[in-house]
């Protein structure tokens, strides 16, 4: 085994790391680096999977999740009370950021070209049964046809693409 | 019209002691800011203490210790029980950083501190739970030159070329050191391991 193996690695932190005294970290430190999670670093975990899903780079990816702490990043939606925004990585995808409001219904629709949803946040209900959460994907093929309801007590945020 | 969401998962729920951390990782990975703050609260003391140890400054680590954590929320989808405990995947994330910026100091200085510290500076484990207990007994099983040339490769970085100039004993010898060294920890966490499982 050498320095650079994963198994000694993860055995070496396991043993000589827990050797050492736990040092608590300044209050600011932490204070910080919550104030970066809570803020433009909220949907980064996805970023990976935005990436892949979307055809952008992972920097691009992580930079327009980046943006939707960006109040001035947001344009008004077509739908009541939404909103999107997109970035020159995402509109060379067709794929914009999307919120939609609480409660919103988006009735029985045919869908001409394939559409990617990616939920970012909240929760979109398909066809009044299957539950999509943060992480999920709905891919649809084109032809196909669902309906959508965004969950009634929070707003729903999505990467959405159409093919 | 209201809709019943099934299921429990939730991004956002209410962390309790009792949640174990891959609770809070499962959290983490549905967006649950809030479960990640529970898991930096429970391990960041650990991970700055080897980025401390390893940089020889704690402000420096506390530099990094921001950044690690930032790295490991924008990977936690991919976090793998299977292969690490969470304290072990954030160990591994600071150790790899500060390597990364132990690389930056010529390596000349490097070797130089590296044999400084290392005369008198191996320490007993710290023990604040059982299991940590067990690693203190298991490091105690280590013989002095065992724990040289292990915490020269872990918390130095260095190569056995570089160890095997520094102690001034050949390079076969190094290598037969951390072999035996590791194989001796592995046993020991093997053993505790069975033991946890026996409980």
């Amino acid at each position: 085994m050498s320095v650079h193996d994963d198994q000694a690695n993860r055995l070496l932190a396991e043993t000589l790391a827990a050797t050492l005294t736990p040092i608590e970290p300044a209050a600011s430190v932490r204070a910080q680096w919550l104030e970066r999670l809570r803020g433009p670093e909220r949907f980064t975990l996805f970023g990976a999977e935005v990436a892949r899903v979307f055809g952008v780079s992972p920097q691009d990816a992580l930079a327009a999740l980046r943006l939707t702490h960006d109040s001035s990043a947001w344009v008004a939606g077509q739908l009541p009370d939404s909103r999107w925004l997109t970035t020159p990585a995402l509109r060379e995808q067709n794929a914009v950021i999307s919120q939609l409001p609480a409660a919103t219904r988006l009735p029985k629709h045919r869908h001409s070209l394939r559409e990617i949803t990616f939920v970012l946040d909240g929760l979109l209900i398909e066809n009044g049964a299957a539950v999509h959460r943060a992480g999920s994907l709905i891919d649809m093929p084109p032809g196909s046809e669902h309906e959508l309801q965004v969950s009634s007590t929070e707003p729903c945020l999505v990467v959405f693409a159409k093919r | 019209l209201l809709i019943e969401v099934p299921g429990s998962a939730t991004a956002e729920g209410t962390q309790s002691p009792q949640d174990s951390d891959l609770d809070l990782i499962r959290s983490a990975q549905l967006g649950g800011v809030e479960a990640f703050a529970a898991i930096y609260d429970r391990h960041a003391s650990a991970v700055l203490a080897l980025g401390a140890r390893m940089l020889a400054s704690t402000s420096d680590a506390q530099d990094l210790l921001q950044d690690v954590f930032l790295e490991a929320w924008q990977s936690v989808r991919e976090y793998d029980a299977a292969r690490a405990s969470v304290r072990t995947w954030l160990l591994v994330r600071m150790r790899s950083r500060a390597l990364d910026r132990l690389a930056r100091r010529t390596r000349e200085s490097l070797l130089h501190q590296a044999a400084a510290r290392l005369r008198g500076s191996i320490e007993l484990p710290h023990a604040d739970s059982e299991r940590a207990l067990v690693m203190r007994q298991a490091f105690a099983h280590l013989d002095e030159h065992e724990r040289d040339v292990l915490s020269l490769m872990y918390f130095w970085g260095l190569t056995a070329p570089e160890i095997s100039a520094q102690l001034k004993v050949a390079e076969g010898t190094v290598r037969s050191r951390i072999a035996r060294g590791l194989r001796i920890l592995e046993g020991v966490l093997g053993d505790a391991a069975e033991q946890e499982g026996d409980a």
